[in-house]
């Protein structure tokens, strides 16, 4: 140490030291938060040489304090010990935080161990890394041996092959532990080691501990091993999937606990894809059938929504066959979660089967889920139906589902009415103006007077993207007289939405329509009682007034006869009315400039 | 482990406000849904003896148990739990408190130097604000014949709830939370009724348990246990009921971290807590309020 | 400064806390514009915060709308802290179209067992932001008057008021007493009993039908909007219609499955009660909370049913 150390050198770690031991969590926690600072104060020597060392022993405290002293730990501190050279300091204080008792500070303590491993050089991982890696997987408390399952993957391509030898080997005790929650860090963390395997090893090796964790006698454990299935399979070419993984598949899939045939219906596709097609055609298809018969609700909802995923793997005639009845089936499902999930897939299975197939045999089941009692089910089907779209026409589809769009829009759910006004548009350029206006066109203009103000918000947008599609003429004709007629109601909230509707629709008309149809009725709005809509007809000709301020009658109008509303209303009694037309007229004078 | 125990059939039924099991010759539903509207809680105050319904009644959530081999039919529900709440002017050993700071208020309102004399009072109903009940559950009459409850046999191993037999950790069956009603006395604390089954390989267990808050008073547990053991010949259904009580400072005191008062909050470190402390203290003396649901009981019944 | 709040605001009403200092200085101008008002000033309960955004998607934004909040700010979900704060910027911000009343939680003693106190220790560090907040709480309104005709409270009437200008002579400036008018109006409740009721907890007023029409007629008013109690229907009407409990929490405590209300008051003072369910579920509250005991390698296992415990 340098002599010439003075009392202000020691005080940081001083200071640490005493917030460390005070009573109050709090202040421990905020020393802890602070440790990166005083490293820097400290200087990378008197870092590692003390402040390491000190936080080496101070493993005795709330779980709290623990896990941000796991997470500082992790965030490239090694920059203020002396740099990648001297990374593996670090290890010391982690590798006592693996062994604690609460799963969260370990696992954070394993994530920045596995952070510090990609600074490391093969000398460290060898020399430091593999030691602390031993010494946790051969941990007398089961704590710190669950720990270590997931320290294997992150250096097992780093270090020499002998090496290697022996993590496989250690790895297989893991997978035996007689603790399950061992037995279930192994199974969570064998996908990622598989991948580093070679291919001889993922035979000789990763199948030996997978086998052996897919026939756990826990469920805990069992679940876990459906990702070390994938990764395996991922791996090894079809043959060798139906020589060495069937046993297991059919195990997995038809395992007696619910949360493994979950697990196994949520990632049914990530493993169809990797099987190959002959599996998925003489085994799979069984199984998935039966995963949408299940009898626990959750695993027929995971498996509701791999459908039209799994079915692209599959001949048309067989998805008409096997997958079509069971997606009926789940249309009268009892739990409203599997119908929901099923609402948002089933349009996917449009596209394989074709335009007549879709008439045939989805049509019915579109119409029966658009009447189901609950709104989450309606509006995942309605959200999805631009791909049905595509494939039957539009025509068809609006024969025979816009009758039960227009119940539909007036839904007591107000997001099913959202999710309606959203697909108009669409529907809208497929239809034409005169089929839109004969029967949607009083249903666009009835939702500007909704009690819910999303809705009203919503009904604006849309009329300004069906300005958009039919033209301004259209608008002027079919929008703007009946927009600007509800500035008369005696009920402010339709004074207001015509107000914000002009504000919405206005960037998409022209300057002359602006002017003779529009500008009026906000200007006499102006002198509204209320002071909310006289601020948002300031905001109503801001906008206009940046729309239209690039052209020459644009900027004759601002002069005319938006720039004086805007003056008159900076003097208005109300202060957000003041603040509002003050801004409006500052943008208004910025564009004559 | 679990591979040595052997899986027996069952069904399972599901509906979206009821869960059902059947399993040997036991069908059980679990019905959860929604707190009552406003319909359906007048009906309820009606049905009860007219006394204000707590906050969050869940009032058509029950659990019922019914064994097909003798028509017995048990049940557990809102309606029922709320009957068992006094109703009228508390009486000894109902256990009636009043909020921690009530001799305070009144006397700001009685005392002759009052600047907020008291308004001239109309009696209001007089019940138990706290909700506190006794009920352990209830047999259906619909069932085939009345089979009563009888005290357990002291030294019947068959007379308790085998500790061993539920702490193996078996796969569960079957698994239900059904709360029956909760009031936070108007935030002078909480009122609590949940009822909590599960359904294993070789048995099943029912735990109700009431919980009680009133800040700065005290605290109070009820718990009813039910077990029955499919092994069981004839089948026999053991009942325990038990009451714990203390003041509410000496609970506070065995909090962890000394301002976090989150703990007070939960039924089961409650529970803990109160069940930890000797029974002459949390099952005799209690807070003083000389209630009658003190101590333990176990009855049992045989289904045949 | 308005551009220094409406991000605040914005940041607000992503659900992201603003720094100490900022809650400091929002604080000290509430208090600012707080201590300006009147016990009475000129819509509603506890709220979570998506909650809240649920109720401005249906009711509209501030300044859009005006709103009328009346009291409980805190205390109930995971955001409360979120959620007074974002009340207390749009009062700051548009001190005239927004309006908080006082209730039975924003008091110390209240947030100390509630809740309330430990977010803004757990998402502070410290019990700065609680100490300031209480400081706000203070200050609220205890009343508001809606065009002379519609008067909001909290709770509900006092026996040792009969004209609101007596509300107007309470020095409201601290925390809220155990006894007395200004703790009265926001503890009590109606029920069907004539007259004035001792509740049977031992403290606190009930008040009858009789009492309610009394108010109302030598008050000219027609309506009496207050909050307190859950209703089912998201509002409850009493006693001829003088009087309604508004509550605006849908699916109370995250299980209870109830609606909630909003009123309406149109430019002639027509009530519509706008009925909201709770926000749909793309969060969930269950993520922020830890839950140690439950193994965290099965977390991807759908969460809708209770996770079986093996419990005792």
């Amino acid at each position: 140490m340098d002599p010439n150390t003075s009392l202000d050198d020691i005080a940081p770690i001083a200071i640490l030291m005493d917030e460390l031991r005070s009573e109050d969590v709090q202040l421990r926690l905020n020393a802890i938060h602070r440790i990166s600072t005083i490293a820097l104060a400290l200087g990378p020597d008197r870092a590692r040489d003390e402040l390491i060392p000190f936080l080496q022993d101070s493993v005795d405290d709330e779980d709290e304090v623990l896990l941000a002293l796991a997470e500082e730990l992790g965030r490239n501190f090694e920059e203020y010990i002396g740099g990648p050279e001297y990374a593996h300091v670090l290890l010391g204080p982690l590798e006592n935080l693996s062994a604690v008792e609460e799963t969260l500070v370990r696992d954070k303590a394993a994530e920045s161990i596995t952070k510090i491993s990609a600074v490391l050089s093969q000398e460290q991982i060898e020399q430091s890394y593999i030691p602390l890696v031993q010494r946790l997987s051969r941990g007398e408390w089961f704590t710190s041996r669950t720990s270590s399952c997931a320290l294997y993957a992150p250096a097992y391509d780093k270090v020499a092959v002998s090496i290697q030898d022996e993590l496989r080997r250690a790895f297989t005790a893991l997978s035996s532990d007689d603790t399950p929650m061992v037995r279930r860090a192994a199974a969570k963390w064998l996908a990622p080691l598989v991948k580093k395997f070679s291919k001889p090893h993922v035979l000789s090796d990763g199948l030996v501990i997978y086998r052996k964790l897919q026939g756990d006698d826990q469920d805990s454990v069992r679940l876990l091993t459906v990702e070390d299935l994938i990764a395996i399979a991922q791996r090894l070419s079809p043959p060798e999937v139906k020589e060495q993984l069937l046993k297991q598949i059919r195990q997995t899939m038809t395992d007696k606990s619910w949360r493994v045939r979950y697990m196994a219906a949520s990632h049914f596709n990530e493993l169809a894809e990797v099987v190959g097609t002959e599996l998925v055609r003489e085994e799979l298809i069984g199984h998935f059938v039966q995963l949408l018969k299940d009898n626990e609700a959750e695993v027929r909802t995971a498996a509701a929504g791999q459908v039209p995923g799994f079915s692209k793997l599959l001949e048309k005639e067989v998805v008409l066959a096997r997958v079509v009845p069971c997606v009926r089936d789940l249309c009268q499902d009892v739990s409203q979660h599997v119908r929901a999930a099923l609402a948002n897939q089933i349009s996917g299975l449009a596209p394989l089967l074709g335009k007549d197939a879709t008439i045939e045999h989805l049509l019915p089941l579109f119409l029966h889920l658009l009447k189901d009692e609950f709104p989450e089910v309606r509006l995942n089907i309605i959200s999805k139906l631009e791909l049905v779209n595509s494939v039957i026409g539009i025509e068809l589809l609006s024969e025979s589902l816009l009758p039960a769009i227009v119940e539909l829009a007036e839904d007591k759910s107000w997001r099913v009415r959202q999710a309606i006004i959203e697909y108009i548009p669409l529907l809208a350029t497929q239809l034409g103006k005169p089929f839109f206006d004969e029967s949607l066109g009083n249903l666009c203009m009835s939702w500007l007077g909704d009690n819910v103000y999303s809705i009203r918000e919503a009904a604006a947008v849309n009329l300004k993207k069906l300005t958009e599609v039919f033209g301004v003429d259209w608008s002027r004709e079919q929008i703007v007289p009946k927009v600007v007629g509800m500035g008369q109601h005696p009920n402010y909230l339709y004074r207001m939405t015509t107000v914000q509707a002009i504000m919405t629709i206005a960037p998409s008309l022209t300057i002359e329509v602006v002017r003779d149809s529009v500008l009026d009725m906000l200007l006499q709005l102006a002198g509204d009682p209320i002071p909310n809509i006289r601020f948002n007809v300031a905001k109503a000709l801001e906008n206009i007034a940046t729309s239209f301020g690039d052209t020459a009658a644009g900027r004759e109008l601002v002069q005319n006869k938006i720039a004086p509303a805007l003056e008159a209303l900076k003097n208005d009694q109300d202060a957000d009315v003041r603040f509002f037309a003050t801004r409006a007229l500052g943008k208004a004078q910025a564009l004559e400039a | 482990m679990s591979a040595a125990v052997a899986l027996p059939q069952h069904r399972l039924l599901e509906s979206p406000n009821s869960r059902t099991i059947e399993i040997g010759t036991w069908t059980i539903t679990a019905s959860t849904n929604p707190i009552s509207n406003a319909g359906q809680c007048d009906a309820l105050q009606a049905a009860i003896g007219g006394i204000p319904l707590p906050e969050m009644t869940f009032g058509s959530n029950s659990l019922e148990l019914e064994h097909k081999g003798s028509g017995w039919k048990y049940s557990f529900k809102t309606e029922d739990a709320l009957k068992g709440v006094k109703n009228g002017e508390l009486e000894d050993g109902d256990g009636g408190v009043k909020v921690g700071y009530a001799d305070a208020w009144l006397k700001s309102r009685t005392s002759p130097l009052s600047q907020i004399p008291m308004p001239k009072t109309v009696p209001t109903k007089p019940y138990d604000w706290t909700y506190t009940t006794l009920y352990p559950g209830h047999l259906e009459p619909t069932g085939c014949k009345a089979i009563d409850w009888k005290p357990a046999e002291r030294n019947d191993p068959n007379h308790t709830i085998p500790l061993v037999e539920l702490t193996r950790h078996d796969p569960i069956l079957f698994y239900a939370e059904i709360p029956l009603y909760e009031d936070e006395l108007h935030d002078n604390g909480a009122s609590h009724l949940l009822v909590r089954i599960r359904v294993m390989p070789t048995c099943v267990f029912i735990l109700q348990r009431f919980t009680l808050r009133v800040d700065n008073v005290l605290f109070r547990t009820y718990d009813t246990r039910i077990y029955h053991s499919f092994a069981s010949s004839p089948p026999l259904v053991v009942r325990e009921t038990s009451g714990w009580e203390a003041p509410y400072g000496r609970v506070k005191s065995r909090l962890p971290k000394r301002d976090d008062l989150t703990p007070l909050t939960d039924p089961m470190w409650i529970a803990k807590i109160l069940t930890e402390m000797p029974s002459e203290i949390s099952q005799e003396i209690g807070a003083g309020t000389k209630w009658r649901g003190l101590g333990t009981k176990i009855d049992i019944a045989t289904l045949q | 400064m308005p551009s220094d709040l409406d991000q605040q605001i914005e940041q607000l009403l992503r659900c992201e806390p603003i720094s100490e200092e900022q809650v400091k200085r929002l604080c000290l101008k509430a208090r600012e514009i707080l201590i300006e008002e009147a016990n009475v000033q000129v819509v509603d309960s506890p709220v979570t915060f998506w909650d809240m955004m649920e109720l401005f998607k249906v009711g509209g934004p501030c300044p859009e709308t005006n709103y009328l909040f009346m009291g409980d700010f805190v205390d109930r979900g995971f955001y409360s802290v979120e959620t007074f704060l974002l009340l207390l910027a749009l009062k700051v911000r548009y001190p005239e179209r927004m309006t908080l009343i006082r209730g039975n939680h924003e008091s110390r003693q209240i947030t100390q067992v509630y809740g309330f106190y430990d977010e803004c220790q757990r998402k502070y560090g410290s019990s700065n932001v609680w100490r300031w907040c209480c400081e706000v709480f203070d200050y609220l309104a205890l009343g508001a008057i809606v065009d002379g005709r519609v008067f909001c409270v909290h709770g509900g009437l006092s026996p040792s008021l009969q004209s609101i200008d007596q509300i107007r002579t309470i020095d409201r400036k601290q925390e809220v007493p155990h006894d007395g008018a200004m703790c009265d109006l926001l503890w009590s409740d109606p029920d069907d009993i004539n007259g004035w009721g001792l509740s049977p907890r031992g403290a606190g007023y009930l008040f009858g039908a009789d009492i309610t029409k009394m108010f109302a007629h030598r008050n000219g008013i027609d309506l009496i909007a207050r909050a307190h109690q859950l209703a089912m229907e998201g509002y409850k009407l009493m006693f001829d219609k003088t009087i309604v409990t508004v509550w605006s929490a849908p699916n109370y405590c995250y299980r209870c499955g109830n609606v909630a209300s909003i009123l309406e008051l149109d430019d002639y003072l027509g009530q519509e009660y706008k009925v909201f369910s709770h926000a749909p579920s793309a969060w969930s509250p269950a993520d922020r909370k830890r839950t140690p005991s439950f193994p965290q390698d099965v977390r991807s296992i759908p969460a809708k049913r209770p996770p079986a415990d093996y419990f005792l």
